[in-house]
């Protein structure tokens, strides 16, 4: 649509075009950029799961095997978020794109939040998490300041190292056939070492302090109140705390609960547990020295707007 | 801004290096040396120790800045600096700290089984936490600090010790409430540190001193950090999570959380929201009154209910919190100096407290207040020190947490005498229920039919000659602490002198804006 419009879809053309015709301020024929542009935007949404078009989401990630569903919780944010960065600037055509953003930010950390708390197998409140944490991005996104799009790389980057940590103990434990959350009860009198990473990986996701979890979600609080947006900042506040439960539900039954028949977990492979390593430890020491990522990303930020 | 710092030769590097180190070394000793573990927290618990007197030589009790300055550089993108320093305030939280921490870790030597090394790592990463939280000068690090302590010090690892006895279901209940009330309450602090830093650019206090926010700006970020730290004090409504999270953590656990983490509240306050946002503070004096004065009236009350006696326990440090953040905003140097002793007197009264119960419970295995009766027929020595304590308990004149009282009572007295006389009735009732517990426990008829139902005869010989063994320890740390707080009692001129310089600085900050 946008290339029957503008006969352009290279995107230094595009934003040439969109100036001028933003200067030139001509309504009716604006209505097909304006229409192509929320089709793109809102095919974007699809695909890294945000909130009204999420539906696929947790079935998808709990039928496939382990690896695939890392792969898509992780590869189409990355790339979807870049893209529709670059989108985005070029074609930032009226306000009303950030307001569908912000709605669609607030929405998928309400939800990912409070649903996630009816879950009662592993990789479904995973998935629901992962839809908050998209929410977080997109708040992220949706202010639209160089701090936005460096909390945003920020962001994406410690859930990488999250999500791939989550999911790579949950093969680990697959290997016996887990499914539901109980049955995780007492992984840490069978194998605390595993028990502690996860729940590591599990306290960083909720956003605990010393973890770099908290690193994302304060940088994204602060470009999200440094552009205004200061209901999303509380909204996205509050639904934090919510979603510290869930995770600290999983912690517990890790710990604290006896399962009705005690399950012995394989010991995991090398490779799995070198990139375990590689990835807490990631997470766990990047609170004292945060500021390679937070430059790298403000250069990175800054590059992208020129 | 320069003004408020000088230098010096000794740094504070060395004193939070010391946990850390001794954190790190017991994760390369197996598990099976668990004496050797537990030798080397305990060194490296005592080297801590030795290092705040020496700080306490060099400081310099007549100016108001923060001494042994550090800055490290954390983020320098966002000039969000690691900055710590010691005024007169954070330099009794210091040695408190450093103080208990042997003191726990000996308490635990015999009766933590399970997960002997964790405890001790534990112990002395929470040791760093706090003495870096005691002395941290920046907002954003003081928040996550605080926040990790909480988090990771006093949840997770104290329910793993308890984890496979007691009745569980409570304890889980306990640790979710504990993490989830305190988390609610301290986001909203999580989002007034960015709008500090969206206005000011740096989280540095020492700047942050020095500018000067719009009035209803103030009262947002004030009423968020009050958010943060009035979960912590505890303050009324909030304040459930105290006597759960108390009764279901181990002894040495209740200790170190009577002993820093309550004062947590109050000390952001005092650190940040006081110097900070004077307008706001002023403005909602009354509103924190209200709750405190509810607060100390209302717990003193229901403690005479309880028949747990932790819980009992558990419950003075709110009555106490209240009673302190009552002289915090009375804004009279009376009142703020007031209100940094019972401070510290409260990180040692309940510890103690804590303590004669443990021996209690290692003794019996039940805390119920119904099975004791007549104990000092049977153990002299342990009612002697639990009387002290509980005098203490229950502010008498001789003790240190008198001191703290009194001129609490005085700085509220000049402001609004309403609440100082209600904060007074609810010691009166303080006193009661402190009497009550003690004389249930201690005097009247020896009740032969429990105590022999849950221990024989020759069970409690032995159990009375390990104390003198193993636990005489124990009754000799009650005895230090003893000692420490009829010193503090009787000889009180030592601890104000090094605070009367930066409480005056923080009342003259407070009256100027």
């Amino acid at each position: 649509m946008i290339y029957g419009s503008t006969g352009a879809t290279h995107f230094d053309q595009l934003a040439k075009i969109f100036t001028s015709i933003s200067i030139s301020a001509s309504g009716a024929q604006s209505s097909g950029i304006f229409m192509g542009i929320l089709f793109i935007a809102v095919g974007s949404l699809f695909k890294i799961t945000a909130v009204p078009l999420h539906m696929w989401a947790p079935d998808i990630y709990e039928g496939s095997p382990t690896p695939v569903t890392a792969f898509l919780s992780l590869a189409p944010k990355i790339s979807i978020s870049a893209n529709m960065s670059r989108v985005s600037m070029v074609g930032s055509y009226g306000g009303t794109l950030q307001q569908i953003f912000f709605f669609c930010s607030i929405a998928s950390m309400i939800l990912g939040a409070v649903a996630a708390m009816a879950q009662t197998k592993v990789k479904r409140p995973l998935a629901h998490s992962s839809i908050g944490h998209v929410g977080y991005i997109r708040t992220g996104f949706s202010c639209g300041t160089i701090e936005g799009i460096q909390a945003l790389l920020i962001y994406i980057l410690i859930y990488a190292s999250m999500t791939i940590d989550a999911f790579a103990i949950v093969p680990a434990l697959r290997q016996t056939r887990v499914k539901y959350i109980s049955e995780l009860g007492a992984l840490a009198k069978t194998n605390p070492i595993s028990a502690i990473t996860f729940s590591i990986t599990m306290f960083s996701y909720a956003g605990i302090p010393p973890l770099a979890g908290f690193c994302s979600k304060f940088y994204m609080f602060f470009a999200a109140l440094g552009c205004g947006a200061y209901f999303l900042a509380l909204v996205g506040v509050v639904t934090s705390v919510i979603g510290r439960f869930n995770y600290i539900r999983i912690a517990k039954r890790m710990f604290f609960d006896r399962p009705r028949t005690w399950i012995l977990f394989k010991p995991m492979d090398r490779d799995k547990s070198i990139l375990l390593a590689m990835t807490s430890s990631f997470i766990t020491s990047s609170f004292p020295y945060p500021s390679p990522l937070f430059d790298l990303t403000h250069q990175m930020a800054l590059s992208s707007y020129l | 801004m320069l003004e408020h710092i000088s230098y010096s030769d000794l740094n504070l590097r060395f004193l939070l290096l010391c946990p850390v180190l001794g954190s790190i070394t017991p994760l390369f000793i197996p598990n099976s040396r668990i004496r050797l573990i537990r030798w080397i927290g305990l060194c490296a618990s005592l080297i801590t120790f030795l290092y705040p007197p020496v700080l306490r030589i060099q400081f310099d009790p007549s100016t108001a800045k923060s001494q042994f300055v550090e800055r490290l550089r954390w983020l320098p993108y966002e000039n969000i600096h690691y900055s710590i320093g010691i005024d007169g305030v954070s330099l009794f939280f210091v040695i408190l700290t450093t103080l208990l921490i042997p003191i726990c870790i000996s308490v635990g030597w015999s009766s933590i089984r399970h997960f002997g090394k964790e405890y001790i790592i534990a112990f002395l990463i929470r040791e760093f936490l706090m003495i870096a939280v005691s002395c941290m000068l920046d907002p954003l690090l003081f928040y996550v600090l605080s926040e990790s302590q909480f988090r990771f010090g006093a949840t997770p690892y104290s329910t793993i010790i308890i984890g496979v006895w007691g009745s569980r279901q409570r304890k889980i209940k306990a640790a979710y409430q504990f993490f989830l009330y305190t988390s609610l309450g301290s986001v909203f602090m999580l989002l007034a540190i960015p709008l500090i830093l969206l206005q000011t650019g740096t989280t540095d206090l020492l700047i942050l001193l020095t500018t000067s926010f719009s009035e209803r700006r103030q009262m947002i970020l004030w009423i968020a950090s009050f958010a943060s730290f009035a979960v912590k004090v505890p303050m009324v409504p909030v304040h459930i999570w105290l006597p759960e999270a108390h009764v279901e953590a181990p002894t040495a656990g209740s200790v170190i959380l009577a002993g820093i983490p309550l004062k947590l509240g109050t000390h952001g306050f005092l650190r940040f929201s006081i110097p900070m946002f004077p307008e706001a503070t002023l403005c909602s004096t009354p509103f924190i009154y209200t709750p405190s004065a509810i607060a100390i009236i209302y717990t003193s009350s229901t403690t005479s209910r309880q028949i747990d006696l932790k819980k009992i326990i558990a419950y003075s440090p709110v009555a106490h919190m209240n009673l302190v953040t009552i002289g915090m905003s009375s804004r009279a140097a009376a009142g703020i100096g007031g209100s940094i002793l019972p401070m510290s007197s409260h990180g040692l009264v309940p510890p103690a407290l804590f303590l004669c119960v443990g021996v209690l419970y290692d003794r019996h295995k039940t805390r119920l207040a119904r099975y004791y009766g007549g104990l000092v027929s049977t153990m002299p020595n342990l009612p002697t020190i639990s009387f002290s304590s509980t005098l203490a308990n229950m502010s008498s004149p001789g003790t240190s947490s008198f001191i703290g009282e009194f001129s609490i009572s005085v700085g509220a007295f000049q402001r609004n005498s309403l609440v100082a006389t209600l904060a007074a009735l609810g010691m009166i009732l303080g006193a009661a229920y402190s009497l009550f517990l003690y004389n249930r426990v201690v005097s009247g008829n020896c009740k032969p039919y429990f105590l022999h139902q849950f221990s024989d005869p020759n069970g409690r010989e032995v159990s009375f000659f390990i104390p003198f063994i193993v636990g005489g320890a124990t009754v000799r740390l009650i005895a230090s602490l003893l000692t420490l707080l009829v010193r503090m009692g009787v000889h009180p001129k030592v601890f104000p002198d090094c605070m009367h310089t930066s409480v005056g600085n923080l009342v003259q900050h407070g009256q100027f804006h």
